[in-house]
């Protein structure tokens, strides 16, 4: 249903396709979804992105977000992490899925090249297996399944990144040159940087080419002051040549749209997506201020968040990039900072 | 133990008040440390918060749980008072005050009460916020000369700790009154801890309040009032308004009402609002809109001010504030389980009519707009300083 999701993620992009995309988008949620209805009611098509309907992150905690329309089963739900408390909830459905896996197919194969290899998820296998729909972890974790030959769980409590399976891990080594390890950022960071590997482990580690893969934030290593250059630096202590780390950044209510960290330290915005960045107060559009990211993409159809504002906070940076990707691109800064709840009771 | 007596005549009994110092030189005490707070605002806290303390530590309002409980203060000693038959009152022992996680006036209100009562003090303010409560104390540690109240403020425990710290159950095994301001699992929390059989509970939990507004009382001074009280808490505060009710009033006057609303907050209100509030007001105005309700949105994204029917409950964010309007008894019909404060601006019928149906609703105060704030020694219903202390009868 996106043209644009044909073309290779950084090529120059035809706006007034992606317009025309976003508002055929924008319809159909308005045709299909009350709440969002709602909200826009009166608008009547966009000439420009700035303009087009839009849904703040927090809504998807607070309402059940749906477009029922035929031919949209909503089959799962993805879950947040909730380091807030209350967790979002995105529902998604086949046809978008689809989309959205072959969105982070091709972004990760820009990223990490198109060689299959075998996957490692610093997760338990029985958190595939829980209730209330798939968590952002895994929902996470399985987006690398079209690069993988295989899919091996290494932790056996999901809860506690020190439990590695050695065994599973001795045999992926033994069998493979090149792997791909998945994390989220504070789990890769105790589970592996952290972990003291048996002698054995250590010298198949120092064979194997390993392409490190990370979301979820740096919040929680802020918190224990480790910075990125030390992060990736312990990651690829003792590893096999051409390791890498990636680190990308992406949100349950933009499910499929990713955005990893190129060498020049920018995140480029795909060609079946944009983002502006706004100015909390005036909602103005900014171009290199700090200001409130907003995240659109052209895939979600089974409900509407495909044009989210969230509260985290990014630059866009103008011109283009050394790394030779095209687009718009961006630096990501952080959270919105929260100030204590002055008040009397109820915490 | 108690050396000092203060003597209060209710027209029937003599009351003879007995604390570890002199009441007289405590409360001057508090006056004088009023005078040097206007002099400066220690960083923590905002004017507002700073000057109503300050006006909370008038000699008036100070007496006034006394003069309230037990009568209008007599002079003198047990003789000119004729205190050689009545009630003598003395202080229960040893208080636990556990403290609200968010930032709060409470703690150094509390203090201040609760000094006035001469018990021991052991408060647990909250581990997660800035602790209002320690820079007052230290304020005025640092400010009084010396004397009673200086004396007794050195001998008040302040901690801060988590709720799984032990210490939560010593404060709990020592008390003879344990107060608590906090949500219903931290009530339950800490009344489930063991304590003295002889001891009390008092449990201030989650609570909301709202504005009754007649047609009659529409007017910019009425919403310059209803604006100053909402712009301090928002929906945070227990006393702050969650929604406005027009009393036979509807969806036009709300929706009215919204648009002046929105349009006085610009005016009043000059300063931008953090930019999480900011945020979250256009989540809030999303989400009311999503409702069905009817939005204006204040420059700057400062306030958010929603119309729609009295069913729909107001949507949960800091600076979202719901207008509705109803007849009078179904607006008694709708009150929420956990209602604590009315603020009005009423007629004097409906003022009757409101009168007679306090008994059998959960209201716990009812108050002009500008008073919701306002706190006192009786609290959610519950004349909490007169649990301070223990009563014997001398005939």
């Amino acid at each position: 249903m996106s043209r644009l999701l044909e073309l290779p993620p950084y090529e120059k992009r035809d706006d007034q396709l992606f317009l025309e995309e976003m508002n055929a988008l924008s319809y159909h949620h308005i045709n299909g979804c009350a709440y969002y209805s709602n909200i826009w009611q009166g608008w009547q098509g966009s000439d420009d992105i700035k303009t087009l309907p839009f849904l703040h992150v927090g809504l998807f905690k607070q309402l059940d977000l749906k477009t029922l329309l035929d031919g949209f089963d909503h089959t799962r739900s993805v879950r947040s992490s909730s380091t807030g408390g209350v967790a979002s909830y995105v529902q998604l459905d086949q046809k978008s899925s689809a989309f959205q896996s072959a969105s982070c197919t091709a972004i990760l194969k820009n990223h990490i090249g198109d060689d299959l290899a075998a996957l490692l998820v610093l997760d338990s296998s029985k958190s595939l297996r829980e209730r209330k729909g798939v968590s952002a972890r895994i929902a996470a974790a399985m987006s690398l399944q079209p690069l993988s030959t295989s899919i091996s769980f290494l932790l056996k409590d999901k809860d506690d990144p020190a439990t590695v399976d050695f065994n599973i891990l001795k045999g992926i080594l033994k069998d493979n040159n090149r792997i791909i390890i998945y994390g989220f950022s504070r789990i890769l960071w105790q589970g592996w940087a952290k972990q003291k590997f048996p002698d054995d482990i250590k010298q198949l580690l120092s064979n194997v080419e390993i392409v490190f893969v990370h979301s979820g934030g740096w919040k929680k290593l802020e918190h224990a002051r480790v910075d990125r250059d030390t992060f990736n630096r312990r990651l690829l202590a003792g590893v096999g040549s051409g390791s890498k780390v990636v680190d990308y950044y992406g949100l349950v209510e933009q499910v499929g749209i990713i955005y990893p960290l190129c060498f020049e330290g920018f995140r480029h915005v795909p060609v079946w997506a944009d983002i502006l960045v706004r100015d909390s107060w005036s909602m103005k559009s900014l171009t290199g201020k700090v200001g409130q990211l907003q995240l659109i993409n052209s895939l979600a159809w089974g409900a509407p968040y495909h044009n989210v504002l969230t509260e985290d906070l990014a630059i866009i940076h103008p011109g283009p990039c050394k790394c030779g990707r095209s687009g718009k691109k961006f630096e990501l800064i952080g959270r919105i900072p929260k100030a204590e709840v002055r008040g009397c009771s109820n915490v | 133990m108690f050396e000092h007596f203060s003597y209060f005549d209710n027209s029937n009994t003599i009351y003879s008040v007995a604390t570890p110092f002199c009441l007289d030189d405590l409360i001057g005490d508090w006056a004088d440390l009023q005078k040097k707070m206007i002099r400066s605002v220690p960083p923590e806290f905002s004017r507002d918060e700073w000057a109503y303390l300050a006006i909370f530590l008038s000699v008036e309002n100070l007496l006034s749980p006394f003069v309230s409980i037990f009568g209008s203060k007599k002079t003198g000693d047990a003789r000119n008072a004729g205190a050689k038959a009545g009630r003598v009152i003395i202080p229960r022992g040893n208080v636990a005050l556990w403290l609200p996680n968010n930032v709060s006036l409470l703690g150094p209100l509390m203090l201040i009460l609760l000094s006035l009562s001469g018990n021991r003090l052991d408060i647990k303010s909250g581990s997660r916020s800035s602790n209002l409560t320690r820079v007052f104390l230290s304020f005025a540690l640092a400010n009084l000369k010396n004397g009673s109240l200086k004396e007794y403020l050195g001998t008040v425990k302040l901690e801060s700790f988590s709720r799984d710290d032990p210490k939560n159950s010593r404060m709990a095994s020592k008390a003879d009154v344990r107060i608590i301001f906090g949500s219903d699992e931290a009530a339950c929390a800490i009344e489930a801890l063991n304590h003295p059989v002889n001891s009390s509970g008092i449990y201030f939990t989650n609570k909301v309040s709202e504005v009754w507004i007649d047609l009659k009382s529409i007017n910019s001074n009425m919403s310059r009032k209803l604006l100053k009280v909402f712009a301090i808490y928002g929906q945070s505060g227990c006393t702050s308004p969650k929604r406005v009710v027009i009393i036979g009033g509807s969806r036009t006057d709300a929706q009215l009402l919204c648009s002046e609303l929105a349009k006085l907050w610009t005016e009043m209100f000059k300063d931008a609002q953090e930019q999480h509030v900011a945020s979250e007001n256009i989540m809030a105005a999303q989400w009311a809109k999503a409702l069905g309700m009817s939005v204006e949105i204040s420059s700057k994204n400062g306030a958010i001010f929603a119309s729609g029917n009295i069913e729909v409950l107001t949507p949960s964010a800091k600076m979202i504030l719901g207008v509705t309007w109803a007849e009078f008894d179904e607006a008694v019909k709708s009150l929420p389980e956990n209602i604590q404060t009315i603020g009005y601006a009423l007629e004097d019928n409906y003022l009757y009519r409101l009168q007679s149906r306090i008994a059998s609703s959960n209201i716990k105060r009812v108050v002009p707009i500008a008073q919701m704030h306002h706190f006192s020694h009786i609290w959610d219903g519950i004349n909490f300083f007169r649990q301070l202390f223990e009563e014997k009868s001398f005939r």
